[in-house]
């Protein structure tokens, strides 16, 4: 009956009485409908309804008092704000005792409820609500990363072989959002994967190293094992690929003290999903051994602790030229479906917060927190067996 | 030869149920106000969502060979 052309709404079939009955009702609210579907248009007094007549040559005419559409989006927002249909065309009612929700400055609302699910509706004073979108959001997008073993956020640069999951995690906000530095910063790295090349060192190393003491050159015959303790590295000239120096001082076995320098150093990149970092090399030292100092030269593989700011978000390769097999395989072979169970997870999370920013930019999509809280609505089927009876008899 | 659809799923499927919860609370929240109503509707929902994929699986299991 009523289409929309832009921000004119038109009453097609609406005649002269029609129109006047409008006119005396601007304090009412309208059910519009548009297309296949129906609104209800809030005319509170102080708004205004254009529209045109088309029995009537397309003669422009308006309800209400005050122009509201050209007061911009938030007022258009307001006269299309929906409320559950009945079946009538044209429905009026008082609108006098409609409460409205304070949205305050939606736009901020929708850029906090963004950033942190359920805090744009902690500005807004809606608590109840945040405090359920934020629990259930955030819990569901943190159970999907423990699910997932933290591995199933992030964002692979420049590259097309993940693309829908990080659309839908986007919308989580700043969980999300250490996925696209990190990406970025394994982009900009030369050799953003690859394991085989010997590390770049940005900035000196400085670390607890738990590995394995293999390959032991000494003149007296010493069985490798468990070694550990402080890995100390630096580049001797920075981006270098070769000049390292650094040392090691630690315990064989936790009992024998071993130290020495390390050298041909071979470490996994900086930025990774992985809790620790592997890292092999050289070591020419001493270690004490009954007494005296043996002279050992040996290789360390071993690893050392990745820090959450170059793990948390960083990507999963999935390049075979690179290493095979690829992160991405190696980490779904030992996740298994939990893996997809984890990525499900921080998908839907995201996407629910649209629904959440989006009640925060607009309001709630039905209801003001005008609708009745019995909700006689949530019970049509009890009428309609009288119906049926009473068409019976 | 028994259907192992159900023994091979059973751990995953359980994940189904705070997922659903969730699911049908953000979407009546986002839609009403009113608490009351948001609660009601959530459960409500959250139970056509279960009987749907109640029904679903026992298709599955149905035409499973």
């Amino acid at each position: 009956m009523i289409a929309e052309r832009g921000n004119v709404f038109t009453f097609p079939g609406v005649n002269q009485a029609a129109r006047e009955q409008l006119f005396a009702s601007v304090k009412l609210e309208i059910t519009l409908r548009i297309g296949r579907r129906e609104r209800i248009a809030h005319c509170g007094g102080r708004r205004t309804v254009r529209g045109r007549d088309f029995s009537n040559g397309l003669a422009p005419f308006q309800i209400g008092p005050y122009n509201a559409l050209s007061q911009g989006r938030r007022n258009r927002r307001d006269l299309l704000s929906a409320a559950p249909n009945t079946s009538r065309d044209l429905q009026l009612r008082s609108m006098s005792e409609t409460p409205k929700v304070e949205l305050k400055d939606p736009r901020i609302a929708a850029l906090l409820a963004f950033l942190v699910p359920g805090l744009g509706h902690f500005y807004q004073g809606r608590t109840l609500k945040g405090v359920i979108y934020s629990v259930c959001i955030l819990g569901t997008f943190f159970t999907g990363m423990v699910l997932g073993d933290w591995k199933v956020v992030y964002y692979n640069w420049g590259k097309r072989d993940r693309i829908i999951p990080p659309i839908c995690q986007f919308w989580n906000g700043l969980p999300f959002l250490p996925a696209l530095i990190q990406s970025r910063r394994v982009a900009l790295s030369e050799h953003p994967h690859d394991r085989s090349y010997r590390a770049r060192l940005e900035s000196p190393l400085s670390a607890e190293l738990l590995g394995e003491l293999t390959d032991i050159t000494s003149s007296v015959a010493i069985n490798g094992g468990e070694v550990k303790g402080r890995l100390e590295i630096e580049p001797l000239d920075q981006g270098s690929l070769n000049g390292f120096t650094g040392q090691f001082q630690g315990r064989l076995m936790d009992k024998y003290p071993i130290q020495g320098k390390v050298k041909g150093i071979e470490i996994d990149p900086r930025v990774a999903p992985f809790p620790t970092r592997r890292i092999e090399f050289r070591l020419v030292g001493t270690i004490a051994f009954e007494n005296s100092d043996l002279e050992i030269d040996g290789k360390v593989i071993g690893a050392v602790p990745r820090s959450i700011f170059n793990s948390y978000g960083a990507p999963l390769h999935d390049n075979k030229e690179i290493n095979n097999p690829t992160d991405l395989e190696v980490t779904n072979g030992q996740l298994g479906r939990y893996f997809d169970l984890g990525t499900l997870f921080t998908m839907i999370s995201g996407l629910l917060n649209v629904l959440a920013i989006y009640d925060a930019y607009e309001g709630p999509a039905y209801g003001y927190g005008e609708e009745n809280e019995d909700d006689k609505s949530d019970k049509p089927d009890e009428n309609k067996p009288d119906e049926k009876k009473t068409q019976a008899a | 030869m028994p259907n192992l659809i159900l023994l091979g799923t059973v751990s995953t499927l359980w994940w189904l149920f705070p997922l659903a919860m969730v699911v049908s609370l953000v979407y009546n929240t986002s839609r009403y106000e009113a608490p009351k109503v948001i609660f009601r509707r959530s459960v409500r929902i959250f139970m056509t969502i279960v009987i749907f994929m109640a029904l679903a699986l026992g298709f599955l299991q149905i035409v499973s060979p």
